[in-house]
């Protein structure tokens, strides 16, 4: 791998590794409250103490911002209101983080306690407090997404069969392992090092909010410890440190420790679903109708997003024609809610596809032959206008069935085998401001060392798109992988690129990538040696040096107002769990999960094979362990113990198979692979259960207490 | 990482030389895998540790200072009670004294002093100052769970825990040990030679890593002992028929809400775990 030998060494430099003479440490004063009005703040106490360099409060950086342009309701430090407990409120740089921490302590802040919105149903109450004041509409719901395509009703008549079920998904968190960091610096311009993401976003939002033109600001992502959708806001420790470093003139880092990662949480929506859907006799999807309550926490973040990503893919991967959703995301006051590996398409996944295991036992059909047979075809178009190039659902169906005996072989008592299957998209297709440039660029260079330095403003999160991208261009050039450095995520030397989320950036900057080398290709003359190929080519055509650039196709879409779901292409899943149910403690054990995935093409097959695994891994959590839970005001499990993600005991044996369908559009054919696996895990280890033991577990996670209480219902 | 507050610490080579530094205030640190993160989270802030990594007596067989993984290479009666704390890693870390004396755990006090000061009625009443209980809000004790994995099984040993201050030495049986002094040092257990027959069962969400959600542990003759579920373990007369002893051990045990995890169900889980405990002992 690329980097594999800095990261195994523990010398890749993380934004806290980055140390700076005279640097200065922030820490934040956090709300108490779930919501109250802040009547004053009095910091007099602290900035007089030793150590104390700077106190910053709302008021210093007022301007609102938010990732999504049509949803910006935050301020860096809360203004007037608080609205969640662990709100940052006050920013405090001092010499190290001791002082600054203990100087927070000496602020004082006059709250006016407010009724606090702490469920989906008190947000739902029209006679319920308003977070947000000022909004257009007098509402907690941030936003409300109805969209009908086909005919639903007429095909809920055509159907023979129609099922309705309540479903209820749990929110959690992403638990990357480096906790958010920022570290700014200011010589008349700033410079800002964070784990993000979102460069680019992060570079647009910074300028914003302190008032400096795009040109002064310039953005570096150092590695970073994995993201899964928690770093792709701005957030405040980003633009405190920015603030800070301008007001002083000194480097200022600020360090969230773990406890304060749940508070900037952006994590999955606690999502509750009733799903309505009808089957013909020989197992012909008719309609499907689906109300989704997405509860979002005090701020937007990606969430007008997430609204729509709860109903725009449930005309994947199976055809439906007719179909109609509603969704809601609303605002309550616990942490904000945002993208989580899958966004918004997680919850409804888990709904359909134990939906599809209910229709298919009351149709007495096997499960796979309904999903095989309504499955999805190539170069077609869905209902809701999504343009679908390569499909490998069928294969993806068909490796997993066979590999796992699933519908032939007896697991044996209280053990079960379940199958689900999904789509996912490969780059959203529109940015999230409304732009024409493209969406994603590389620059190459090469000199007759033989050397290829590789420009990109991708994010490298952990996921390894830096090797994927430096892969490409090596194979396609012919020299040795080391022969080729990335400089990836700085504004003021790479192209735009629009970071790492929404599974984009094999597909869009592996495009980009790609082309760049081809350009380098054609000036080379293959029959020589690389470095002497450079050279002829250097004294024929001058410096070499070529860009390549990504920008989505237009793509026409008979469903016009459909910004939400289009992607150049869609990646495919199938998987069976075999799982293990202890009728007496209702204890689920996930022996195996065997995962087929249509990456289109596998660049690499360890990264897919890696990007399987972890996603498994995780769906696994968010199957039996993983819950954001709340008693009132408080989050309960606020630390790495207490959230309970998978150790290797509960991580299953996982059988990863690639499926290859060559897409037209992906680079060398190649689709993503980071987010797709992990949709099917958890309805599959549902529909699992309810193969060992009987029981429907319509409510993630399936912890031993609502397994044993759903078998004692029996 | 999150800081530690400044504090002095001392390293004293006796047992006798420790036991002056605790009648002056000070706080033993032995494996330190419980006390450090408590302190980070503010729950103690002591000034003084006084840290007994120097004292050879305490590493002596059985001695305070032994680490969980020692024990439970050397006592088979202790293997499954050490070997189930925590993980691989604080078991080599963590020591016997430290878990006969590990604090009692709650979901409203282990947390970071944020946390617990943001509570709408503030912190509970295990901190210093706090007066509400979340668990039981009309009582006025604290019921954090008891949460020592080797105590059961010690209980059931009949073992006799050595405790040294500067008044002098004595020796109480460890369901005793509450009787201990702040000053004491906790310096050796001892053990009857000819250890009975127990099954040891441990209850977590995860099969690592986690405290137990319920501790179950029954000798040969039929007595229990039941923790995790209450501020102190609980010593219960099963008997020997599987069945009788899972229904006498759920007459006797009312698990708290001090867990995430449900506590009718972890009340349920009490006469799964003592029937299969008992199961595997006559099976």
């Amino acid at each position: 791998m690329l980097d594999g030998r800095q990261k195994v060494t523990g010398t890749a430099q993380y934004t806290d590794d980055l140390k700076r003479p005279r640097m200065l440490h922030g820490a934040f004063l956090r709300s108490p409250h779930a919501h109250a009005r802040i009547l004053g703040i009095d910091a007099s106490a602290a900035l007089a103490m030793e150590g104390v360099h700077l106190v910053l409060t709302g008021q210093d950086l007022p301007t609102r911002y938010g990732t999504i342009p049509v949803a910006m309701d935050e301020t860096a430090l809360a203004m007037d209101k608080v609205r969640f407990v662990g709100e940052e409120v006050v920013a405090v740089v001092a010499r190290d983080r001791e002082t600054a921490r203990a100087a927070c302590r000496a602020v004082r802040v006059d709250y006016e306690p407010l009724k606090a919105v702490l469920s989906l149903d008190e947000a739902l109450d029209p006679a319920s407090p308003l977070i947000h004041e000022g909004r257009r509409k007098a509402s907690n719901i941030l936003r409300r997404v109805h969209q009908v395509h086909g005919e639903p009703s007429a095909g809920f008549e055509r159907a023979d069969v129609v099922l309705e079920a309540d479903y209820d998904y749990p929110g959690s968190t992403h638990v990357p392992l480096e906790t958010h960091c920022a570290l700014a610096e200011w010589d008349g311009r700033l410079t800002l090092h964070s784990s993000t993401q979102i460069p680019h976003y992060l570079h647009r939002i910074t300028a914003r909010v302190l008032g400096l033109d795009p040109a002064e600001v310039r953005v570096i992502k150092p590695a970073v410890g994995a993201g899964y959708g928690g770093k792709s806001d701005v957030f405040a420790n980003e633009l405190c440190a920015a603030e800070a470093a301008r007001r002083l003139g000194r480097p200022v880092k600020f360090l969230l420790d773990r406890e304060e990662v749940f508070y900037a949480h952006r994590g999955r929506h606690r999502t509750r679903m009733r799903l309505k859907m009808g089957v013909t006799h020989d197992g012909v999807l008719t309609a499907a109708h689906l109300d989704a309550d997405a509860e979002g926490g005090a701020y937007a973040s990606y969430g007008v997003v997430t609204a729509y990503y709860l109903g725009v893919f449930l005309s994947l991967p199976y055809v439906l024609d007719d179909f109609s959703f509603t969704a809601r995301r609303v605002y309550t006051n616990h942490p904000p809610c945002g993208p989580k590996r899958g966004h918004g398409a997680i919850q409804p996944r888990f709904a359909l596809e134990c939906h599809l295991d209910r229709l298919a036992h009351a149709i007495g059909m096997d499960p796979a032959e309904l999903r095989r047979r309504n499955a999805v075809q190539p170069d077609t178009e869905t209902a809701n206008g999504l343009r679908i190039t390569s499909v490998g659902l069928e294969e993806c169906i068909d490796k997993v069935v066979e590999a796992s005996g699933y519908g032939t072989r007896d697991p044996g008592p209280n053990r079960g085998l379940g199958l689900a299957a999904s789509a996912y998209m490969c780059g959203a297709l529109h940015p999230v401001y409304k732009t024409d440039a493209p969406q994603s660029a590389v620059q190459i260079c090469a000199d007759r060392s033989g050397r290829v330095s590789l420009l990109t403003g991708t994010a490298d999160i952990g996921q390894g798109s830096s090797h994927t991208l430096a892969k490409l261009v090596a194979d396609r050039l012919g020299i040795p992988l080391q022969h080729v450095r990335v400089l990836e995520a700085d504004t003021d030397l790479t192209p735009v690129d629009l970071g790492a989320y929404s599974s984009r950036i094999t597909f869009m900057a592996g495009n980009a990538a790609l082309s760049a080398a081809n350009q380098l290709a054609e000036v080379l003359d293959a029959e020589l040696p690389f470095a002497k190929a450079v050279e002829k080519a250097e004294a024929e055509h001058g410096t070499l040096a070529f860009v390549g650039h990504y920008t989505p196709p237009k793509i026409g879409s008979r469903f016009r107002r459909q910004s939400v779901g289009p992607s150049p292409a869609y990646s495919f899943t199938a998987q069976v769990a075999e799982v293990e149910v202890d009728p007496e403690s209702g204890q689920v054990t996930v022996h195996r999960v065997w995962c087929a995935h249509d990456c289109g093409k596998a660049l690499d097959e360890r990264m897919v094979l890696g990007q399987i695994e972890g996603s498994v891994y995780m769906g696994v959590g968010e199957a039996l362990l993983e819950e954001q839970r709340y008693d009132g005001p408080m989050l309960v499990n606020p630390s790495i113990l207490e959230c309970n993600i998978p150790t290797v005991h509960e991580t299953p044996e996982i059988l990863a198979l690639i499926v290859e369908t060559h897409d037209p559009e992906g680079p060398l054919g190649a689709k993503e692979a980071g987010e797709g696996p992990q949709l099917p895990t958890v309805p599959a280890i549902a529909n699992a259960i309810h193969d060992a033991v009987g029981v429907r577990m319509d409510r993630a996670p399936f912890t031993p207490d609502r397994v044993w209480r759903a078998l004692r219902k029996r | 990482m999150l800081p530690l507050h400044p504090f002095r610490i001392e390293r004293p080579r006796t047992v006798e030389e420790a036991c002056t530094l605790l009648s002056q205030g000070g706080r033993p640190l032995a494996g330190g895998t419980d006390l450090l993160p408590n302190v980070k989270n503010g729950i103690e802030a002591p000034d003084l540790m006084v840290a007994l990594w120097d004292i050879e007596e305490l590493k002596q067989p059985l001695g305070a200072l032994q680490t969980l993984r020692q024990v439970g290479d050397t006592v088979p009666a202790l293997r499954d009670c050490t070997r189930s704390v925590a993980t691989p890693t604080i078991q080599r870390m963590g020591t016997l004294g430290g878990n006969l004396l590990l604090n009692s755990r709650c979901r409203w006090f282990n947390q970071s002093r944020f946390w617990r000061e943001a509570l709408p009625k503030g912190a509970c009443l295990k901190c210093e100052g706090g007066t509400h209980c979340y668990v039981a809000p009309r009582g006025s004790g604290c019921y954090a769970a008891h949460s020592a994995d080797t105590v059961p099984v010690l209980w059931l040993l009949e073992a006799q825990v050595e405790l040294a201050s500067v008044r002098g030495r004595r020796t109480l049986p460890v369901d005793r040990l509450h009787e201990r002094a702040r000053d004491e040092l906790l310096v050796r257990v001892i053990l009857p030679s000819d250890p009975p027959a127990i099954v040891f069962r441990k209850l977590r969400a995860r099969a690592a890593i986690d405290y137990p959600l319920l501790l179950t542990a029954v000798r040969e003759d039929g007595v229990a002992v039941l923790s995790a579920i209450g501020p102190r373990p609980l010593r219960v007369e099963v008997g020997t028929n599987p069945e009788a002893a899972g229904d006498a051990a759920y007459a006797a045990c009312f698990p708290l809400d001090t867990h995430n995890a449900p506590s009718t169900w972890r009340k349920h889980m009490v006469r799964v775990e003592t029937r299969r405990a008992v199961q595997s002992l006559v099976g």
